[in-house]
């Protein structure tokens, strides 16, 4: 099983949750994520095998049944609560949180070396809200998003998002995406990609790596990028630390230089052993921040 | 440097960076269904021959190159020959 792109809720339920952060604050949404973080408890099964899946490797839920359905709720119920801070924060309301952002230098020492930065993050923590974040730098940041999303909701969403500080390339499929992606980094951008899903469009390119105690596939297109561009790579989540309050940890990956195709392939595969090194750090701290709600693993069984 | 020599150079990168086969290298081969080069692999070349050749290649056109034979012809046209 390989993500599909689309995420659950319809147009009507996105646009309830907005309205409630609009009108009526985020505390009254997060009420509503109560009830629904349960419904998704019974009528989710992917999300709920998934999340239990997870839970039992990270040692969330213990061995007792109870306290592993518990996790799985709080599970959802956080992955809600940082979609709902998403559209207060990027929506308008910014001044209310707080960000923690250490070491800008790194990041503006990147910047300077003039080859763009490529900022690999994944479907943990407010990813959307590390990529927000990078607008403090004056370059244009894009992200490149999976084009497989609803159009309904994908351009309700860019219409309430309207406050971004970055620019979706979108990955439709079409191989074109890289060269866009490259144009970007030669001109000095920030682009920003996540390093954890492979998608259904993609041919099994990835590499493996040992994720949480299994073997997991993991997209290398980052990588190749940034290799060919020679851009520097950094790797960084944001993590909901409370309530208005996240903060952003980031690191660099260093991806040794290569000539040929078995140098290249073993500096990526060497770069993405880094990468997912960090990932299960980041999750140590913050368990209930892994937003990947299918089977993660099952890809690395075809492989 | 003459149209050979830009072929020549340009079949080498193919070898190098892709471990194509020699006798695979054609002006009609199609890059992604004959010879294995994905999208990943395109930008890798395009930049291995933007440095080889001292040329720039805008990735607009980049993303036109279907064969072999249309690299050997941009090539070619860029370094005027």
């Amino acid at each position: 099983m390989r993500w599909s792109g689309k995420t659950r809720g319809g147009l009507i339920g996105n646009m309830t949750f907005v309205f409630l952060v609009k009108y009526f604050g985020i505390g009254a949404a997060y009420l509503l994520l109560i009830p629904v973080s349960f419904y998704f408890l019974f009528f989710a099964p992917t999300a709920f095998r998934a999340s239990w899946q997870y839970a039992g490797k990270v040692g969330a839920g213990g061995k007792h049944f109870f306290r592993h359905l518990c996790f799985v709720y709080r599970h959802f119920y956080r992955f809600g609560q940082v979609l709902l801070d998403r559209v207060a924060l990027i929506g308008g309301a910014s001044d209310r949180f707080k960000i923690e952002f250490h070491d800008e230098d790194c990041v503006r020492n990147a910047l300077a070396r003039g080859r763009g930065i490529v900022i690999l993050t994944a479907h943990c923590g407010g990813w959307e809200i590390a990529c927000q974040l990078f607008g403090r730098f004056n370059r244009p940041v894009r992200v490149v998003a999976y084009a497989g999303e609803a159009e309904k909701i994908r351009k309700y969403f860019d219409q309430v998002l309207r406050n971004r500080s970055f620019a979706v390339i979108e990955d439709d499929g079409s191989g074109d995406v890289t060269f866009e992606i490259l144009a970007a980094l030669r001109a000095g951008e920030i682009v920003a990609m996540m390093g954890d899903r492979i998608k259904e469009h993609q041919d099994i390119h990835g590499a493996a790596v040992n994720f949480l105690g299994q073997k997991a596939i993991l997209p290398t297109g980052p990588y190749r990028v940034a290799q060919v561009a020679r851009s520097p790579i950094i790797v960084g989540f944001v993590s909901r630390e409370g309530t208005y309050h996240y903060r952003f940890d980031h690191s660099a990956i260093e991806l040794k230089p290569s000539h040929d195709r078995g140098s290249r392939e073993a500096a990526i595969q060497d770069a993405t052993n880094q990468y997912i090194k960090r990932v299960e750090c980041f999750l140590e701290k913050h368990p209930e921040q892994w937003f990947n709600f299918y089977d993660f693993w099952k890809v690395a069984d075809h492989v | 440097m003459t149209t050979i020599q830009v072929v020549g150079k340009i079949n080498q990168i193919m070898v190098d960076l892709f471990e194509v086969q020699p006798d695979e290298l054609k002006p009609e081969s199609d890059l992604h269904k004959d010879l294995g080069i994905d999208s990943l692999d395109s930008v890798d070349l395009v930049v291995s021959l933007e440095k080889e050749f001292g040329i720039r290649i805008d990735e607009s056109q980049a993303k036109q190159l279907r064969t072999l034979g249309e690299i050997y012809d941009l090539v070619v046209q860029r370094k005027a020959l």
